[in-house]
């Protein structure tokens, strides 16, 4: 016989009130938690109750859901102290826990409770959904035992208990007790939930291994299964499984009749048809389903990909021209793979350049591009055709063509707003921000109403140093009244997140720049703990299969760009706490650079004023927010605080375990984390990164560096037994029989020597095992040689980044000054290098190498 | 947002100062005194001799459309000599169809006129076009603007006239009908709106194919006004068409 809340042992509750903390219960579940807390106070105002447990225990709970954390905490915990024999006490201990994301204190809390408390069911629903967010299977699978003995005749409780044994892969089991719902509960008609679980145990005996008793059970119950795609899919994928490739392709070739444009179902057909190594073979497919599919777009896409020369000219001349014709926003990005090869890049170009000179030639009124003399191109074939070309031009790094064209764009059609969208792009890329910005903001004008476009400007902004106007201009889009930074915060937009931040690095605000990266961090965080709600969601639902890819994905989200750019970001600027501790004040930038005295006092005056009002701000804001009944909605990061860590490099590191674990694909990450651990004395962990790196990219100039790094490092370490086995183990896996740092460089430099890239990880390395070493002649060579590829700009600003940062040496102000020489020549529009649009207008005023 | 609000606000400011302004038309022909009130249709530069003639044959797949749909989707086929004689098929699936000004896209018709028309519109002319509602409209051409038509009602001497402030299309997409798409939406306008008896509209007096194509329109030229224009030359026709008695 359960025990009713109210009545634990040690301080039962009289009739009164007890009907009162009946009420207080009601009140709670109602969601009217004033009434609540008046109950609670009632019975908390009685002689002799005032410490009652579970009364205290209810109204923490109630504070809790108001918001007062700190409040419902001490309720709770003096709940508990007076009532520790009460599993409601230890029960709402345990919710409170978690709403603190205290899981394994709320796990405890919750089997205290159960153990004052057999068979509660509640509780037990509770724990098992934390088992299973912290991915306590064991923990799980027995939680959902005891459910499925408490509740026989429940679905869901049988629906846990076989997706318990399925995670912990214990297949057999998990289809067993599938096999035996299944026989007691197959519907007659159609079915939804049933055509789910169908597709659910077809999963589990796909990955226990048994395709062909999946693929059996799949065409037994196909009539029960409403998801055809996914009938088909399966059964496509188990086809080929059992080496039937035959079937298989059948069945492709059917999923491409449903969704000719399905990039996933050519590359599947290619595969079970085995031409994947054939390019022959795969046109012959793709153009027999470009025939058959007269308006499918991927078959002919793919095909430009794998021909070239005359053939190729011959298939772009038919893709580009209806594309031109129709205005298809999407014909450039569908190029992009060509530009991999030169010869084929001179292809597109040849015929760009071929339309607009037919166009020049014949009129743009007149001419037919694919020369049918009873047709004319419609007039925008002309506006596509020039942004194409700027396009082209802006992508082979030709600036002034680029240029060239998009003003023939305007000309021709001054009212679109992608051609100025286009333009700003176009001074983005040969580094001119603020002519950038001034494009796009024009663009943004003429189409106020479209989002897209104002998140554009605001990033332009953004790169342009121009936080506030940038956040003025999203504004526009966001909740009125309210800070746009804090609402895009809200709304978890992660491009703004790591755009702001960086625009914060670049002016030296290197804590609110942290903030923004921790921001991101909060907003994955915010994820993983999005999916508690579908633990018994989906389980309900009967989604099954999206639930174990839910699980499966939320194991490895931070895997994700946007992370690994954010944390990026975090990284760096915690290395530069450590490197450059000067940085770290905001204004050092400003007071450096040769002002007199009564300047730099100015300034200060007037930099204490700009802080007093900014601090008398934000204090309104927390009043504010203060005002809205205390609840605090965000993260909660202070940029000021960030700075003061007494451990960057600890913080830095709990950046990188996200990672490299999660196995990325990106070799600069492990670069990264490379660095950091090894800094920190992790030898094992940065060898093991330098070891996936090696895996993925062994002549990556950033893990050229670490390589080396590590290699001159490698000495002072002293380990000893299995942790020294393990190193050795790796070393040899990175260095081969290698051992000597600056062997290692040289034989780098000699084999790279034509990659500036690579070139500049030669030097940055050479001055790490040798700060005497002077390359800066060296490098402004480079810079002007011809032979050495990839001088581009975003090279030449990392290099003028990394000579500030210290990396290649102690720079004078002459080798400064030929170094941006050097590259404005190169780049005359880059901002960094002195260059840009000169306005007349005397606001404009012109950035200089200095003032960077 | 509170764009709606504002919307409704400003629609009452613009009525009544559209008032004013059309009292101030009918003592007329001081018009040198602002620049805004003087239009012309048409660009008067070397190219723009083809203007924004269109046939009528185009029209006429125009006619069977709903007349209330703001949104009519045309498709254009041919392109057209000066004198309307269908030259070329069209490759592709042009399309035309009219959109509202709105203050989301009023800065679009900026650039279309700084492009079409010889002189600059006030920005008065703007801040009113934002909520000119019906009594103006985009012409977007395959998904582009290209052309644009705005009218204001005026009162000439007790009666109620539709005044063709600008009409116009980019030069590049002359000759395929745009011209008469607009001139059609403003004439079925006309129709639409009883208490209007004539429509009108000035032209400068070397843009003949202007002149040309609104009198296939059933536009009667009404005889020279002088020094309507502040650039050379000067003066301007006055094309009337009664609509109703």
């Amino acid at each position: 016989m359960p025990t009713p809340p109210g009545q634990s042992s040690s301080q039962p509750l009289p009739a009164k009130e007890l009907g009162y903390f009946k009420k207080i219960v009601k009140s709670y579940e109602q969601k009217q938690y004033k009434a609540g807390l008046k109950f609670a106070q009632k019975i908390l105002t009685s002689p002799g109750f005032a410490e009652h447990g579970e009364t205290l225990a209810m109204k923490g709970l109630i504070l809790n859901c108001m918001g007062k954390l700190q409040e419902a905490q001490d309720c709770v915990r003096r709940g508990l102290v007076s009532d520790l024999r009460s599993y409601v006490c230890w029960h709402v201990f345990g919710l409170i826990q978690k709403t603190e994301k205290k899981y394994d204190e709320a796990i405890k809390a919750y089997k205290r409770a159960l153990m004052l408390e057999k068979d509660n069911l509640q509780i037990l629903r509770d724990l098992s959904l934390l088992q299973i967010h912290i991915r306590d299977y064991d923990g799980y699978l027995s939680s959902k035992y005891e459910l499925l003995q408490l509740r026989q005749t429940q679905r869901v409780s049988w629906l846990g208990y076989i997706v318990a044994h399925h995670l912990l892969k214990e297949h057999n089991l998990a289809l067993g007790i599938m096999a035996e719902y299944i026989k007691n509960n197959t519907p007659s008609g159609y079915d939804f939930e049933f055509s789910e679980l169908i597709l659910y145990q077809n999963l589990i005996m796909r990955e226990a291994g048994l395709p062909d008793v999946a693929l059996q059970k799949l065409e037994e119950n196909s009539t029960h299964i409403v998801d055809k795609v996914a009938y088909m899919e399966t059964r496509a994928n188990l086809l080929m499984d059992l080496e039937q490739p035959k079937q298989a392709e059948n069945v492709w070739r059917a999923l491409i009749e449903r969704n000719p444009d399905s990039l996933e179902y050519y590359d599947m057909l290619e595969k079970c048809m085995g031409i994947k190594d054939s390019p022959k073979a795969q046109l012959a497919m793709l153009d027999g389903l470009a025939e058959k599919f007269k308006r499918a777009a991927a078959p002919r896409r793919l095909a430009l990909y794998l021909v070239e020369g005359e053939e190729l000219r011959r298939r772009l001349h038919e893709w580009m021209i209806p594309m031109l014709r129709k205005g298809a926003p999407s014909l450039f990005a569908s190029l992009v793979p060509l530009y991999k090869y030169p010869q084929k890049q001179a292809v597109i170009e040849s015929l760009i350049t071929e339309y607009v000179k037919k166009m020049d030639d014949e009129g743009y009124g007149n001419v037919s591009l694919d020369g049918k003399d009873q047709e004319c191109e419609p007039p925008t074939t002309a506006l596509w055709l020039y942004v194409l070309a700027s396009h082209h031009f802006d992508r082979c790094g030709m600036t002034q063509l680029a240029l060239n064209y998009i003003e023939r764009a305007i000309q021709h059609t001054p009212t679109v707003v992608e051609n100025y969208m286009l333009k700003a792009r176009i001074y983005k890329h040969a580094g001119d921000y603020d002519e950038a910005a001034r494009w796009m903001e024009e663009a943004q004008s003429l189409d106020t109403a479209d989002r897209y476009i104002n998140g554009k400007c605001g990033k332009y902004l953004l790169r342009a140093k121009r936080s506030d106007e940038a956040n003025k201009m999203l504004a526009k889009f966001t909740r009125e009244g309210e800070n746009a930074a804090s609402h895009l915060t809200d709304m978890q937009c992660m491009w703004y997140e790591l755009e702001s931040g960086r625009a914060f690095r670049s002016v030296n605000k290197y804590g609110e720049a942290l903030r923004k990266a921790h921001h991101i961090d909060f907003h994955f965080n915010t994820w993983i703990e999005d999916q508690y709600d579908f633990h018994t969601y989906c389980l309900r639902k009967m989604t099954l299969c999206s639930y174990i890819r839910l699980l499966r994905m939320c194991d490895k989200l931070r895997d994700a760009d946007y992370y690994y750019q954010g944390a990026k970001l975090a990284i760096k600027i915690y290395l530069r706490m450590i490197d450059r501790p000067d940085d770290m004040n905001e204004h050092s930038a400003l007071i450096k650079e040769g002002m007199t005295d009564q300047e730099i006092k100015k300034m200060k005056k007037k930099l204490k004023k700009q802080k007093e009002l900014q601090e008398e701000e934000e204090k309104k804001k927390k009043d504010k927010e203060q005002k809205e009944e205390g609840l605090q909605r965000g993260p909660q990061i202070d940029a000021e605080a960030l700075l003061k860590t007494e451990d960057p490099l600890g913080e830095a590191a709990k950046f990188c375990h996200n990672i490299h674990t999660f196995g990325t694909q990106k070799v600069t990450g492990y670069a990264l984390c490379a660095e950091v651990y090894r800094r920190k004395g992790k030898v094992l962990l940065a060898l093991k990164c330098l070891n996936e790196g090696e895996d993925r990219e062994p002549t990556h100039p950033l893990l050229h560096v670490q390589k080396v790094k590590f290699l001159a490092y490698w000495p002072k370490c002293e380990l000893s037994g299995l942790v020294k086995e393990t190193a050795d183990e790796l070393m040899k896996c990175v260095y081969g029989a290698e051992r000597d740092a600056a062997e290692l460089n040289e034989k780098f430099k000699i084999e790279h020597q034509h990659d500036f890239a690579h070139r500049l990880a030669y030097a940055e390395a050479q001055y790490s095992i040798d700060s005497s070493t002077n390359l800066i002649s060296w490098i402004l060579k480079s810079i002007e040689d011809s032979k050495v590829n990839g001088r581009s700009l975003k090279m030449m600003i990392k290099l003028k980044d990394g000579i500030e940062y210290g990396k290649y040496g102690k720079w004078s102000k002459d080798d400064m000054e030929k170094l941006r020489k050097q590259v404005h020549s190169l780049f005359p529009l880059s901002l960094d290098f002195g260059g840009g649009v000169q306005h007349k207008s005397a606001s404009a005023a012109p950035t200089s190498a200095e003032t960077n | 947002m509170n764009d709606q609000q504002t919307n409704n606000e400003s629609d009452h400011t613009m009525s009544k100062s559209a008032k004013k302004r059309a009292k101030k038309q009918q003592q007329q022909k001081r018009a040198s005194e602002s620049n805004d009130e003087k239009n012309s249709p048409t660009k008067s530069d070397a190219e723009n001799t083809e203007a924004v003639s269109t046939p009528e044959k185009v029209s006429d797949s125009v006619e069977p459309e709903k007349q209330d749909q703001v949104d009519q989707l045309v498709p254009l086929i041919n392109k057209f000599d000066v004198n309307g004689k269908a030259l070329k098929t069209i490759a592709g699936h042009g399309t035309v169809h009219l959109g509202e000004i709105t203050p989301h896209n009023i800065l679009q018709l900026k650039k279309l006129n700084e492009d079409v028309f010889p002189i600059a519109y006030n920005d008065k002319f703007y801040v009113e076009a934002r909520y000119c509602g019906e009594l103006g409209r985009l012409a977007y051409y395959n998904d582009v603007v290209v052309g644009a038509v705005c009218c204001r009602i005026d009162d000439i001497s007790d009666e109620k006239s539709l005044y063709l402030m600008t009409l116009g299309t980019l030069a590049a997409y002359r000759q395929i009908g745009i011209g008469t798409i607009l001139i059609d939406y403003a004439l079925k306008l006309c129709n639409k709106m009883e208490e209007i008896k004539t429509m009108y509209l000035h032209v400068q007096v070397n843009n003949k194919n202007a002149v040309q194509f609104y009198e296939k329109h059933g536009f009667t030229n009404d005889g020279i006004i002088e020094d309507y224009y502040r650039i050379s030359p000067r003066d301007a026709y006055l094309l009337i068409k009664r609509i109703r008695h």
